[in-house]
């Protein structure tokens, strides 16, 4: 079915929010008023936004160290993120956390996390509850190339596939984990065969066509959702910069390679391909964009002046419930 | 709901008629009642569900609740637990069973890295009610891969919570206590205590953590036992104390919470400490305790802490060599004679 | 442990005296009774002896010093734990732990280790468990008094104990009962001046009277009349009537009293107890008995409060239960006389012929600070007139 005007719209708006984003937390990182260290999801916005618009708000996601897309495509506000960014006490992991461990769980989002694979085995446990609840919803684990060699991996995709579990196995395969290009990683560099070895479906689609990878995920999730189990996608993309800040990206890749990628653009694909093709104005894209940088502004705002919490609270919450009972 | 503890029950109060049911019997016990009360409790680990696990720790729960609660699994201990973190998120009350607490190091850095970590760094928004559940300790030269004893690094985690069930009535009232509580627990039983038996009340009752135990008064040392350490510090104190020797047993019963006070007015009262561990001794739960009690009751010491532990090798197979790695009742009662002994 | 040797009192008028030389050097070790040091006064020349087995300490006084009565001269240490200080103005002294080796001449004490160990003025501090150390700060427990520990060097709670039940003050009912006997005694000696009288008695009115009363109080009361009994009511009536020795020394001064409180010397297996009859002027010869039995119970079985130890007169002290003739007892610290008592038996007795009559010896021991020979012998004679005449005294009086 052909997506609608007001679909595309709402796809360029999640993945231009999702850069104007990034760019600002790169600045203000090399600025030196951050803590800690991130990465920045500048080039994938596709995967996050053609997923994540396919979900309900209670359906699960499970991030990755690279998590900002994912948590604002899921619907974290701006404001949150970048005020976790920053350790500050309006964070949505109430400064804790940080960039890899962004929590929220009025919308499912199961965290962003610091190891790289156990995403994949958390995303599976929700699904198993949901499951088990029979309440409908589905999970969606993201990781990248770098954790598909991880017995994580194999263990996750093997424990839904068997019970049927009702997940999207979403690999975001940029073509390097770290610095470790991926053909040097493993022999099968085919990332969607090898959902072949646990006989569920697998697919290899082009991350950076926001419009495919919103049609699959759709196609996915119905699956999923009425109990047909599980699906492996295998998003091909790029990120414009380094695996973290300060990592140049360009000791183990070639500037042509970047320069390549970066003429595949998800976001200009998209805004090219609309107006072409669905009739939909620059200066509309123009205006979205535009409301998008006011959002980032704000956010910025906002979480620069987050004060960072007290530190009387420092040993809250190491365990739940005064006793721990609550039941 | 806090958990209704009845303070009147307490192991050496049960009546003499109580019925007698093994360790094992007493935990499904537990896990029964529980499930049948709480449908977000879901168990699986390897050989659980039809077989009844490796030392019947599950028996008729498959049969009672079905595939859907009750999963077999294949041996991916790493995966049960993450899976198990995951299900816990997304509210379910998920029981992993190890089986064998050995390998639970497949899973240590999910337990670790994502469990114990979850509640504080999501500010509390996340609570992950997981029960990891492995029987620990040696049996029969169960050798080298099958024979560890491992809580000293849990103990060691700020945000898990560890239980050491010794008899019947302590696992069932300590499982369902677990299974009340929100955080993650890891529950540590012993192969060797399976098939031990005691009484057990047929009314429901709940032991909360951080209370120990004193299974044997005493006045002239304290000793602390863990797990099966306990049967064993028991006989060597009947044996002590035709020698004159009187020793006070204490069963912590939990090392997360831990009962400190117990510990503590015991040593004011007798001056000395011994501790009976089955782990090594080298960073071992026997050295934390030796630590709160040198830091906290110092002046109440009349002579060094002694800690008897299994001596620093891998578990040997041969039962000559197990048997003497791992504390007997003739090394306990030896080793506390020649602390105390000529003192009295 | 150890104690201090002090200028004593010896006479009534002495207010100081001179030391005139030292015995003894320091470090010499000293015995019980063996002499420790000369003095003279204004009235005589005397040596005083040691009151225990130790070590000559510090001297503080030197030979040809002229100090007041009570000044300390010098200490005596290495006293092992069964000996108390002997009085409660003891000051803190540096102790000597007591298993020292005999120290040569005008050497300090050395530590217990080996020659070849430094030897300085400071002790060794030998190693003690958390436990004992913190146990000796509450106890007061001097940690170098503690004899080594059980376990080699090392001080633990036990030894503690054992050192703190032996040096507990004499007030509390554990403490040995000839520390306390040797105390009090040592400086009732040391500090009273006594002087004593005796005189036979005719005792056959005391017997006949004993006969008759003891059936009759038998019969209304149900106890056992003892002589002793009536010479209890006798000496307190004496008292009652001679305001002159119902007086003590108290605070440099004659204290009269009114009651007439007796001490009765009581023999038990930890030693000699003296229970204090209060009023004994007031109490008919039932009352009396009664009491006397209890309080002799009391002091058998250990249980006698200190209320009923302190204070007194006087003491009665009989030992006519045995084949003692005459003897001469030592007044009770605090008491100002005493009175001994021997066996009543036939002697001879010379009235205008000689003849046989059953006879008592009695000794009347008295503080001179209190009362003159003539004030004593008008109290004993006051006393003998009693006896010999015992119906009309006791009828009067019963």
């Amino acid at each position: 079915m052909r997506p609608s005007a007001d679909l595309i719209k709402s796809l360029y708006r999640g993945m231009v929010e999702i850069r104007a984003f990034e760019l600002k937390a790169r600045e203000i990182f090399r600025s030196g008023r951050m803590p800690g260290f991130i990465h920045v999801y500048v080039g994938e916005e596709a995967v996050a936004v053609g997923v994540c618009s396919q979900l309900h708000t209670d359906d699960y996601v499970a991030s990755t160290h690279r998590g900002h897309g994912h948590a604002l495509a899921k619907g974290i506000s701006a404001r949150k993120v970048m005020a976790e960014l920053m350790g500050a006490v309006d964070g949505c992991s109430g400064g804790r956390g940080g960039t890899m461990h962004l929590y929220d769980p009025t919308i499912g989002f199961l965290g962003s996390n610091g190891v790289v694979p156990p995403g994949i085995l958390i995303g599976t446990g929700a699904a198993l509850s949901a499951k088990v609840r029979a309440s409908g919803q589905v999970a969606v684990a993201f990781f990248g190339d770098g954790a598909v060699n991880n017995g994580a991996f194999h263990e996750g995709l093997n424990f839904a596939a068997t019970w049927n579990l009702p997940i999207l196995f979403v690999c975001e395969n940029n073509l390097y984990a770290t610095e470790m290009p991926f053909e040097l990683a493993t022999k099968n560099t085919n990332v969607s065969s090898r959902a072949a070895a646990y006989k569920i479906p697998g697919i290899q689609i082009d991350g950076n066509n926001v419009l495919e990878v919103y049609e699959k995920t759709g196609e996915a999730v119905e699956q999923a959702r009425r109990g047909d189990g599980p699906t492996l996608i295998e998003c091909l993309t790029y990120r414009w910069f380094g695996h973290h800040e300060g990592d140049p990206g360009v000791s183990y890749r070639t500037k042509e390679e970047v320069a390549i990628w970066k003429a595949n653009d998800p976001v200009t694909r998209l805004r090219d391909r609309a107006i072409a093709d669905w009739g939909l104005t620059t200066a509309e894209f123009d205006s979205i964009d535009s409301e998008a940088n006011d959002v980032i502004e704000d956010a910025t705002e906002y979480a620069l002046k987050s004060p960072q919490p007290d530190i009387r609270t420092a040993l809250d919450h190491v365990y739940a419930g005064e006793d721990g009972y609550s039941k | 709901m806090t958990v209704t503890r009845v303070a009147s029950i307490s192991e050496v109060d049960l009546p003499a008629s109580a019925r007698v049911i093994s360790y094992a019997e007493a935990g499904v016990e537990a896990l029964r009642e529980e499930m049948r009360r709480d449908p977000s409790i879901i168990y699986m680990g390897q050989g659980i569900g039809p077989r009844g696990g490796n030392f019947q720790q599950s028996r008729g729960l498959w049969a009672e609740f079905g595939e859907q609660r009750v999963r077999d699994t294949p041996i991916a201990e790493r995966g049960q637990a993450g899976l198990g973190i995951g299900a816990a998120l997304a509210g379910s009350h998920p029981i992993v069973d190890i089986v064998f607490l050995d390998f639970v190091l497949e899973a240590i850095s999910e337990i670790i890295q994502q469990a114990s970590t979850i509640h504080y760094v999501s500010n509390g928004k996340f609570k992950v009610p997981v029960v990891i559940r492995a029987a620990g300790g040696g049996l029969r030269s169960s050798g080298p891969h099958h024979s560890h004893t491992f809580y000293s690094f849990f103990m060691h985690i700020p945000g898990l919570k560890v239980a050491l069930p010794a008899t019947p009535f302590d696992v069932k009232g300590l499982l369902k206590t677990t299974l009340r509580d929100e955080n993650p627990v890891i529950f540590i039983e012993h192969k060797g205590l399976y098939n031990t038996k005691g009484r057990v009340p047929e009314d429901e009752y709940f032991i909360p953590f951080g209370e120990a135990v004193v299974r044997r008064p005493g006045e002239h040392i304290t000793l602390i036992a863990l797990s099966l350490m306990v049967n064993k510090a028991m006989r060597a104190a009947a044996i002590l104390e035709e020698q004159g020797i009187s020793v006070e047993v204490i069963d912590p019963r939990t090392l997360v919470p831990f009962d400190k006070e117990t510990v503590l007015s015991s040593v004011a009262k007798t001056g000395r400490v011994v501790i009976v561990d089955e782990a090594y001794a080298s960073c071992g739960v026997s050295a934390e305790i030796a630590a709160i009690v040198a830091s906290e009751a110092l002046y109440e010491l009349d002579a060094p802490v002694l800690r008897i532990c299994t001596l620093p090798a891998p578990h040997a197979f041969s039962p000559s060599l197990d048997n003497y790695l791992i504390p007997s009742v003739e090394r306990i009662v030896s080793e506390v004679t020649a602390l105390v002994g000529s003192d009295l | 442990m150890s104690i201090s040797v002090v200028m004593p009192q010896l006479g009534l008028t002495m207010e100081e005296g001179t030391l005139t030389g030292w015995l003894k050097k320091t470090g010499d070790p000293v015995k019980k009774d063996e002499p420790l040091f000369t003095l003279s006064t204004d009235k005589a020349e005397m040596e005083v002896e040691s009151v225990v087995d130790g070590i000559l300490g510090k001297i503080v006084v030197q030979a040809g010093e002229v100090v007041p009565v009570g000044t300390i001269l010098a200490y005596i240490e290495g006293i092992s734990e069964n000996v108390p200080a002997t009085s409660n103005k003891q000051p803190a002294v540096e102790a000597v732990p007591p298993n020292t080796p005999k120290p040569e001449v005008a050497r300090p004490p050395r530590a217990v280790n080996a020659p070849t160990d430094t030897v300085t003025q400071e002790r060794v501090t030998r190693s003690a468990s958390p436990r004992a150390k913190r146990l000796a700060k509450e106890l007061n427990v001097d940690l170098d008094s503690v004899n080594t520990g059980i376990r080699t060097g090392t001080i633990s709670e036990k030894d503690i104990h054992r050192v703190a039940t032996s040096t507990r003050p004499s007030s509390t009912p554990s403490s040995t009962h000839r520390q306390l006997i040797a105390e009090r005694l040592t400086r009732s000696v040391q500090t009273i001046p006594t002087f004593s009288l005796s005189v036979e008695v005719n005792a056959e009115k005391l017997l006949i009277s004993y006969e008759s009363l003891k059936e009759k109080i038998l019969k209304a009361s149900g106890v056992k009349l003892t002589v002793t009994d009536l010479l209890l009511k006798v000496f307190a009536l004496a008292l009652k009537t001679s305001p002159a020795l119902n007086a003590i020394w108290s605070e440099n001064s004659v204290r009269n009293l009114t009651p007439v409180d007796i001490g009765l010397a009581v023999d038990t297996p930890k030693g000699v107890i003296v229970p204090i009859l209060r009023n004994a002027d007031t109490l008919d010869i039932p009352s009396l008995v009664i009491q006397r039995l209890e309080l002799a119970d009391k002091a058998r079985g250990g249980q006698l409060s200190l209320t009923q130890l302190e204070g007194g007169v006087a003491t009665l002290s009989n030992l006519g239960m045995y084949r003692i003739d005459r003897f001469q007892a030592i007044i009770s610290p605090g008491q100002s006389s005493i009175l001994a008592v021997g066996q009543i038996r036939k002697r001879p007795w010379v009235a205008d012929t000689l003849v046989i009559k059953p006879t008592v010896m009695l000794n009347l021991s008295v503080d001179h600070r209190v009362a003159d020979g003539a004030a004593a012998a008008v109290f004993l004679d006051k006393i003998v007139e009693m006896i010999e005449n015992l119906d009309r005294a006791i009828w009067a009086n019963a």
